[in-house]
């Protein structure tokens, strides 16, 4: 590792103190689908046993969220020739940056949860991947890295909308509800610096993956919940009559802003960014089955990505219905504004 | 431009996209980072180089590997334009087709009595027709001197049957025909397992249960091995039966 990129490898010892073979800044934070409890014992029996042998026993059903082999689909965007250097920012278990240092020269991987951190160290080390540094900081105080250490490729992979966010989330306890809390500041200006930092850590053809929700995903007008805050039309509603439903239900401000297309497009913009392409993602981008360039005009060859069947192969009267509405809003109507989610690769 | 078009389906593990270059031209991208999807990549590629030696085709079709580390591969295919048969109209409806692709498979693969290289999933739905003429695709389940001759044409016509079993909801007498007189265009040329007379559908499945490591997981998807056995048995003595009708 040191051979190929000793200059970003010494500028992180510079800022960071190296414990347990992970570079870690002064901060706390958490954020994890796992309570601290759940992970204490994914950490305890990672010393004997592999992390995903660990996750089979103990949490099965994230084993395919971590591990799933769709989940790199969109990496394909950035058309990476192998020789890139990369930050994964927020990168949790390493659903990305594993795939991601698979293909590139080398990858950073941040994340302010030191548990995440600790699996996907255990991780790397089963697979043999041996390109990836791993620093715990909170992704709002990123330094600014020197010229010379500036990276090829940011990813961005479902992290944006929770940059505003405070505080620790055990996602099974804080999901839906009600937890008073007080924020400052605007989201949206938090979520425009966050992106301003990552473009100036970028070199000068360095691109930007982003991964993110529709703010006006169909799904949202049928009355399915944002899947950030459980509320219903939060994210298509005005974002002040957002945040009075969100203060009313859960005793907090709105913060996990998300954007629709034009939206995504802007905000990229205003952090400094040159070109963005973009992309419609379905159903979602974190499993994608199409991702379709948003400039292409007529989406004929859309195919419905919803099943009629659940995981147990029951054919549900909400899929088939969900489907329905997916073949008339994208292949019939070709409301392509409305889809699912949201990739964008920026240029610096 | 690109797409992701298909996205690790019927357990593979390789997600495949096309690319639009700025010549319009097009290029299908496979790739993949797990090890089964590394092997399936690899295997595609081995199959096009065999396949392209011995097909006629007015333009070559390039595949090659683009990027290969011990995690990950990226192979690039030439996109074919052309006319792909609609899988589940039945027999009838492709007839055609399936004349083509019978022909097509006689000419690849002349007969022999030995174990032959094998598609491994010869179906309609992998079949481009271009300007008159034929062209396989989607090659990543190639095996060399791994099945008996005629297996892909069997495997196309067992397919095909379930398909129009599917949609007419009964065993249709022209469906019937139409997959009787492909089966004898075969038996012109060679030999097939006289096995496959008597139990075409429930040779054919155990077959594939049995060397279901040639597929791995992705075997599943094999829409006839889902149907109940008393049907494959009423579906093998009707077929058997049309085929001591017509000698």
């Amino acid at each position: 590792m040191l051979l190929f990129y000793s200059s970003l490898v010494d500028f992180l010892h510079s800022q960071y103190a190296m414990i347990d073979g992970l570079f870690v800044a002064d901060v706390e934070g958490y954020w994890s689908n796992l309570t601290k409890a759940e992970n204490k014992v994914i950490l305890e029996s990672l010393k004997n046993d592999s992390a995903r042998e660990t996750l089979l026993r103990y949490q099965p059903w994230i084993e395919n969220v971590i591990y799933s082999p769709k989940r790199q689909a969109g990496l394909e965007l950035l058309q990476l020739q192998g020789d890139e250097v990369c930050i994964d920012y927020g990168c949790m278990w390493g659903a990305l940056t594993v795939p991601l240092a698979l293909r590139t020269r080398f990858v950073l991987s941040v994340d302010q949860t030191l548990e995440s951190l600790q699996f996907l160290k255990a991780r790397l080390r089963d697979e043999s991947v041996d390109n990836v540094a791993l620093l715990r900081n909170d992704l709002r105080k990123m330094p600014v890295f020197p010229e010379h250490v500036r990276v090829d490729i940011a990813v961005v992979n479902g992290v944006l909308e929770w940059i505003p966010e405070i505080g620790d989330i055990e996602l099974k306890t804080y999901y839906g509800r009600r937890h008073m809390k007080a924020y400052s500041g605007c989201p949206g200006e938090q979520q425009e610096a966050f992106l301003r930092r990552v473009h100036e850590n970028l070199n000068e053809e360095g691109r930007l993956y982003l991964a993110i929700e529709n703010r006006f995903d169909f799904k949202m007008f049928l009355g399915i919940r944002d899947p950030h805050s459980n509320t219903l039309f939060t994210t298509i509603l005005p974002r002040k009559v957002a945040n009075w439903l969100s203060l009313a239900k859960l005793g907090r401000s709105y913060v996990n802003w998300t954007y629709s297309f034009g939206g995504i497009a802007s905000l990229l913009k205003r952090a400094g960014f040159s070109r963005v392409e973009l992309y419609m993602c379905f159903p979602d981008y974190r499993f994608p089955e199409r991702i379709i360039p948003y400039e292409n005009k007529w989406l004929k060859d859309f195919r419905p990505t919803i099943s009629i069947r659940d995981i147990n192969g029951r054919v549900g009267f909400r899929r088939l219905v969900g489907r329905f509405v997916e073949t008339m809003v994208f292949k019939v109507f070709r409301l392509k504004s409305l889809s699912p989610s949201i990739i964008a690769v920026a240029e610096k | 431009m690109i797409e992701l078009i298909r996205n690790c389906e019927h357990g593979s593990c390789v997600s495949t996209y096309v690319v639009h270059g700025t010549d319009s031209r097009k290029t299908i991208v496979k790739l993949s980072h797990d090890p089964v999807g590394i092997e399936d990549l690899r295997r595609e590629f081995e199959g096009w180089k065999w396949y392209h030696l011995r097909v006629d085709s007015h333009h070559p079709i390039a595949c090659k590997i683009v990027q290969e580390n011990p995690g990950f591969v990226k192979l690039c295919i030439d996109y074919i334009e052309g006319t792909i048969p609609c899988y589940t109209r039945g027999l009838v409806h492709n007839r055609k087709y399936l004349d083509a692709m019978v022909s097509h498979y006689l000419t690849i693969w002349p007969y022999s009595g030995d174990l032959v290289a094998m598609h491994g999933d010869y179906s309609l739905g992998n079949a481009v027709f271009q300007q008159g003429q034929l062209l396989m695709i989607d090659w990543e389940h190639f095996r060399s001197s791994a099945v008996f001759w005629g297996f892909d044409v069997v495997y196309l016509l067992v397919e095909a049957l379930f398909y129009s079993v599917r949609r007419f909801r009964r065993i249709r007498a022209d469906e019937l025909d139409v997959f009787i007189k492909c089966a004898q265009s075969v038996q012109d040329r060679g030999e097939l397992p006289s096995e496959f007379y008597s139990r075409p559908v429930g040779y054919l499945s155990d077959f594939i249960r049995e060397k279901r490591e040639l597929w791995g997981d992705q075997y599943l998807k094999f829409p006839f091995l889902s149907l109940e056995k008393p049907f494959v048995v009423e579906l093998d003595d009707r077929i058997s039966l049309e085929f001591k009708r017509c000698g």
